[in-house]
């Protein structure tokens, strides 16, 4: 009985949230490309969650291989039933690599994108609320780092530090940082002049507290949307990084990898190594880019109709 | 403040920025593991040689004397030495930009028109089919990866169809003025060199503006569903105005404002892409050297290639910013 008493206590003091979220389900629903990219997107994530039951092969596995003399026929075969994408020259199964590769990819997109925006939310957050010279230091710094393309910096970094998975990710963190400083100082200035910020601030509470309890719990939301397509653009800028011979070592099943080892015997002919993986990076991009996309317009006021 | 009182000052403030930059490139050349005395001398110098290098270019001074001496370096065209290529890091870049800067030059003329026609048609015909394919088009742009994108029209146009060329920049034309090849043919006359060129360049300045073009597309077609919705369009159509009119000649042109922003920031993209699309087409640019020097190891080439592509995004959002004060009168004022 009580507990009814809760959930009714609960639906009636968030009546209005419900309500919100409810209809923004409906317009989800409503938008066709925004529930496409939804169901892309869950589909990339089960294909890495359950990789190993998906995958006919382990990504370091080399068919053909365990017996002198090689089985020669089982390097650069082309898609078939055995192989449906293929092999590679040395006869790993390039549909196990691209099926292994999303968790690779995934992961890449996720760690960078949470450590940009904690950065980014804790710099911004005092940038915005303290203001004075914190404000002005912090957002040079920021403006520093925006005079680069993005892509150009994070191989100058990564170039510096070596090639490699981790490296490529570090050089990721520090081009994508400032830009979640900027979104959350913003978003900081507009809600720390709203009265409930005053009135903690009325009741003695300290400013970490203020900051941390009130600030930025108001100011994440919006920069969510923008979460959800920076971990597409991250993903991307990460296979280019691989692409250019920074990222993982070759015959790793990583995407960017994969399509540049290809692309040496593209001409040639063997159009399927470079072609699958990097169908993949365009699958899982464009499901976060639709999603994303879809969710600013059903999240923006303005775009409502 | 007059527009010329705007763009003395915004060039003044162009230096903070490119010295914030060298800073950034110095901590970057900073933290590279390899021992650059050791590299310039050679794996198999005496260590007394490797000393002397060190005691000549600084690199037992303090960090900031370190920079000092970078710093003044950058503003006289000392970039460091290049030594994949066995000259100074700026003269290759001399070499190279040209290259570069011809292909986005011809991937911007192909983005912003394409990008401004369909973000307008898609903005006119919200939620029809029209709006839904040209939103699939763009977000495909800014999902592909460029170098994915090279490859297939590589793989298409030239393995198997054999209409386009898949590598390099053509032939130089006769006289070399702008190191703007297409350019240069057409200053002197050399039609055959023009042909080539033009053929060339074709498929790496598609492959670079798809990006572009469809930030571009979607840039142009949320500003106009905000323009469209205003009273003075209204107010235009009301009047009797064709529908032509009313979207080109009113709409359009305030839409076009934040597009222009955009299009500043979105050349960062296409200096990025350049890399990528440049290693792919062997396209000898900057960015193809910068990705040899990767492979060399050869980081003063690394960094100069930072450098100098973040001063061409600063400058290129200069320009951005001084067109917008040009175009929208309320912003010159510095308000």
């Amino acid at each position: 009985m009580t507990e009814v008493e809760v959930t009714g206590g609960f639906r009636k003091a968030h009546e209005s949230q419900i309500k919100e979220f409810k209809y923004t389900l409906y317009l989800m629903r409503r938008s066709p490309l925004t529930m496409t990219g939804l169901i892309m997107l869950l589909f990339v994530v089960i294909v890495a969650i359950f990789a190993p039951w998906i995958a006919p092969y382990h990504p370091t596995y080399i068919g053909g291989q365990q017996y002198w003399p090689y089985d020669s026929s089982q390097m650069l075969s082309p898609p078939s039933l055995q192989h449906l994408f293929g092999t590679d020259d040395m006869g790993h199964d390039l549909f196990s690599m691209v099926v292994y590769g999303s968790r690779e990819a995934l992961y890449i997109g996720f760690i960078v994108v949470i450590v940009a925006m904690l950065i980014g939310i804790t710099l911004g957050a005092y940038s915005g609320y303290v203001g004075g010279w914190v404000d002005e230091a912090i957002m040079r710094v920021c403006d520093m780092f925006f005079a680069f393309p993005g892509l150009v910096l994070a191989m100058a970094i990564t170039a510096a530090l070596g090639p490699g998975l981790q490296n490529v990710m570090y050089a990721l963190m520090v081009v994508w940082w400032p830009g979640y400083t900027r979104i959350i100082r913003g978003q900081v200035l507009s809600v720390k002049e709203n009265q409930y910020i005053e009135a903690a601030r009325a009741v003695g509470l300290s400013r970490f507290k203020i900051i941390w309890k009130h600030v930025i719990p108001n100011s994440i939301p919006p920069i969510l949307v923008q979460a959800t397509m920076d971990l597409g653009n991250v993903i991307l800028t990460a296979a280019g990084l691989a692409f250019l011979g920074l990222g993982a070592a070759a015959y790793t099943a990583d995407w960017g990898v994969m399509v540049s080892q290809g692309r040496a015997w593209l001409l040639a002919g063997y159009w399927w190594w470079s072609t699958f993986p990097g169908l993949a990076i365009f699958i899982t991009v464009l499901a976060f880019n639709l999603f994303g996309d879809g969710l600013r317009d059903i999240l923006d006021p303005r775009l409502r109709r | 403040m007059k527009l010329w009182q705007y763009i003395a000052r915004r060039l003044l403030l162009l230096l903070p920025v490119i010295i914030g930059v060298t800073l950034i490139t110095f901590t970057i050349s900073f933290v590279i593991p390899a021992d650059p005395a050791r590299a310039w001398a050679g794996q198999k110098a005496p260590p007394s040689v490797v000393e002397k290098i060190r005691i000549e270019y600084h690199l037992n001074d303090p960090v900031y004397v370190q920079y000092y001496y970078y710093i003044t370096g950058v503003f006289t065209g000392n970039w460091g030495y290049s030594h994949s290529e066995k000259r100074p890091v700026i003269q290759c870049l001399a070499d190279y930009f040209p290259a570069t800067l011809e292909l986005t030059i011809w991937a911007m003329a192909i983005a912003i028109p394409t990008g401004i026609y369909l973000g307008v048609v898609s903005a006119v015909k919200r939620n029809k089919i029209q709006d839904h394919l040209s939103r699939v088009f763009a977000l495909s742009g800014v999902s592909m990866p460029i170098f994915w994108l090279g490859l297939l029209l590589i793989l298409i146009f030239y393995t198997y169809l054999g209409w386009f060329p898949a590598s390099g920049r053509g032939i130089a034309p006769t006289h070399v003025y702008t190191g703007l090849w297409i350019l240069d043919s057409l200053l002197s006359g050399d039609w055959h060199a023009l042909a080539i060129d033009v053929w060339h360049i074709i498929l790496p300045s598609i492959t670079l503006s798809y990006a572009t073009l469809a930030v571009m597309t979607r840039m142009t077609r949320s500003s106009m569903l905000e323009v469209l919705r205003l009273d003075y369009i209204k107010t235009a159509k009301a009047k009797g105005l064709s529908k032509k009119v009313v979207i080109y000649r009113h709409a359009l042109r305030n839409a076009l404002i934040p597009t222009l922003t955009v299009s500043g920031l979105a050349f960062a993209g296409l200096l990025g892409g350049a890399v990528l699309t440049e290693t792919i087409f062997a396209w000898p640019g900057m960015g193809r050297y910068a990705y040899q020097a990767i492979s060399t190891l050869d980081y003063p080439a690394i960094m100069g290639v930072t450098l100098l592509m973040a001063i061409i995004f600063v400058i290129a959002n200069l320009i951005v910013d001084i067109m917008y004060a040009y175009l929208d009168p309320r912003i010159k004022l510095g308000e």
